[in-house]
């Protein structure tokens, strides 16, 4: 099963995430911060989910950094926000995509088909 | 008078050839008053401006003419002053020289410089004194009228936390108003590249000298906006120039002169709005996020388990789609309005987009069939395609919304020389002449005596409008013979 990291703070997206993902048969670990990520705290996983404005930490900035070290600049990235400008500077720290809140539970499913090509059946 | 002889004495002066006669015609033809009087005071003589300005009696003969008075002559106000002054210079030979307000014939008071110079005799002593007055009432009202316009000016710019500059910009010399020192703290003329360098940041040193070359050969108007370092405790601050061309030499400004003053306030208020923005865009749609998201969950849960559970959950994804919509509609219409909205361009093909929506829309109507009439080969628009999505979304609906009664709604492109022309229209209520501009006014909204009223917010036009014209286009209502609306939008192409 390919595993998600999400990063998000607001407490009204901590469960769905994991609702929506785990439903379509990807397995998540959600973080409320960033702090983790750059101090290497944290299993490897399969694509990292960040949202943008994290308490304290810059989404973008983590990425910028995800990407600068060896064990994890391969792994995609996607980063969130409702801030529709951030394509540039997400694109430009390396993110391999963004996604616009609110969105739509498929659009959300379609990016993590296209950067987890192998996806096991979601379970009913 | 014993002026006659030494007159005689001065050879070659014209009026030694023709006497008194000639003195007598001279003192009549000056437009000052000239008069004579002993020491007490008494007129012994004066001439004919004397008579005409004070009307003093004509009848008699000169020499025989009754005087009214000094007192009747000068204004009560002047007169105290001029008697302690007259008082004090008996002793002595000075010229008398003094302001004073003089009576004319009808009653009105002029201000006159009054002159008077002693005649001594041998031994030293006063024996007269002679006297001129020039009329300057008119040069005392305009001093007092341009000493109080000035009053005004400085009242006025202080307020506005304004100064005024003039510049020669020939000799470079830029000299400004007093001020408070709430900004450029030296008074004075200085040289203005000096002044640029002291005080305008360098990257903004650049702009603004090319502006002010610009308007300098072309004889205009110059303004701009400028970051500076200045204020007792050298902060940063925005300034507003504004200039005109007072004065032209071959065809270039000679001298200029405007206003300059501090937007600091202004500016962090516009980045105080900006910071509002990206907040409340934020605080607002992450609720709605998770909202969303939950009602999808649903929805795909209840589809089998509980069927019409999942109709009003689909229901209820329609209302949080809207509520979605019309927060973003709120925040753009914020931004437009401040100028605010931000584009991302890029090239595409303006025909798929169009196709694109037509099919989209479609869906949500039976009684309408959308017509494309799209001409072929319009090179790819330089556009933000997801605002353009918008625009095309919010006319092709209100083409729907407008037209209840159902029919066709017909969309065109087409290429009219630098320029992408798209039209909408459609055979609904249409648009009554007097509301042709109006409708792209913010939170306009029709008032149609058929219909209650028509849903929405009265922004969907006014958002359209403001991105087209970001693009540099405009946007039009078009003349229609039969009924519906007829709106058309232009964008630039290039090449």
């Amino acid at each position: 099963m390919k595993k998600i990291l999400c990063a998000d703070d607001d407490p009204g997206l901590q469960d769905v995430f994991p609702l929506i993902c785990g439903r379509a048969g990807y397995e998540v670990t959600m973080l409320s911060n960033g702090e983790n990520l750059l101090e290497n705290n944290f299993e490897l996983p399969d694509l990292f989910l960040l949202d943008k404005q994290l308490s304290g930490v810059d989404g973008v900035e983590i990425c910028r950094f995800l990407k600068s070290q060896d064990a994890t600049k391969d792994i995609p990235v996607i980063i969130v926000s409702a801030s529709p400008n951030l394509d540039d500077q997400a694109k430009q720290a390396g993110a391999d995509d963004f996604l616009e809140k609110p969105f739509r539970m498929s659009f959300l499913l379609d990016l993590l088909k296209k950067y987890l090509p192998e996806k096991l059946n979601p379970s009913t | 008078m014993a002026g006659s002889n030494s007159i005689a004495q001065h050879g070659q002066n014209p009026l030694s050839i023709a006497g008194v006669g000639a003195l007598q015609t001279i003192t009549d033809l000056v437009p000052d008053l000239l008069w004579n009087n002993d020491i007490q005071g008494k007129i012994l003589w004066f001439n004919k401006r004397w008579i005409e300005y004070t009307g003093d009696n004509l009848n008699k003969e000169r020499d025989q003419l009754a005087f009214k008075g000094w007192q009747t002559i000068i204004h009560p106000d002047d007169f105290v002053a001029i008697n302690e002054k007259w008082a004090l210079s008996l002793g002595n030979d000075r010229i008398l020289e003094t302001q004073l307000r003089l009576r004319r014939a009808d009653g009105v008071y002029r201000w006159h410089i009054a002159r008077s110079v002693p005649m001594m005799d041998t031994l030293g002593q006063i024996v007269c004194w002679f006297g001129s007055a020039t009329d300057i009432d008119d040069l005392k009202t305009t001093e007092q009228a341009l000493s109080r316009s000035e009053e005004r000016l400085r009242i006025a710019l202080q307020s506005a936390e304004m100064i005024a500059w003039d510049w020669n910009v020939l000799l470079d010399e830029l000299s400004w108003s007093e001020n408070s020192s709430s900004f450029i703290d030296k008074k004075g003329s200085e040289k203005t590249s000096a002044l640029l360098n002291r005080y305008v940041v360098s990257e903004d040193r650049q702009t603004l000298a090319d502006s002010l070359d610009k308007a300098i050969k072309e004889a205009g108007v110059f303004q701009a906006e400028f970051r500076a370092i200045a204020g007792e405790k050298s902060e940063n601050r925005w300034y507003y120039v504004y200039g005109r061309t007072v004065s032209r030499q071959n065809g270039q400004a000679s001298r200029m002169a405007g206003v300059l003053y501090n937007i600091t306030n202004r500016k962090l208020l516009e980045h105080q709005k900006d910071d509002f923005f990206s907040i409340a865009s934020h605080e607002l749609k992450t609720p709605v996020t998770s909202i969303k998201a939950y009602t999808e969950v649903l929805s795909e849960m209840a589809v089998d388990s509980y069927p019409q559970g999942a109709v009003l959950i689909d229901k209820l994804n329609k209302q949080v789609d809207r509520l979605s919509d019309l927060i973003n509609n709120l925040l753009d219409t914020t931004k437009i309005y401040e100028g605010l909205l931000n584009l991302n361009p890029e090239h595409f093909d303006i025909n798929e987009l169009i196709e694109e929506r037509a099919e989209d829309l479609q869906l949500l109507t039976s009684k309408h069939t959308i017509v494309l009439q799209l001409e072929k080969g319009i090179p790819p628009v330089f556009a933000d395609k997801e605002r353009i999505r918008q625009v095309l979304t919010n006319l092709i609906s209100n083409a729907i919304k407008y037209s209840p009664g159902g029919g066709d709604i017909l969309i065109r492109s087409e290429r009219e020389g630098n320029e992408l022309k798209v039209s909408v229209e459609d055979s609904g209520i249409g648009i009554p002449d007097e509301l042709k501009t109006k409708v792209f006014d913010r939170f306009f909204r029709v008032k149609n005596p058929r219909v209650h009223s028509f849903p929405g917010m009265g922004l969907g036009l006014y958002i359209t409008a403001g991105i087209v014209q970001q693009h540099g286009g405009r946007i039009l209502v078009g003349n229609k013979e039969d009924r519906g609306s007829l709106i058309y939008f232009t964008l630039p192409l290039e090449g």
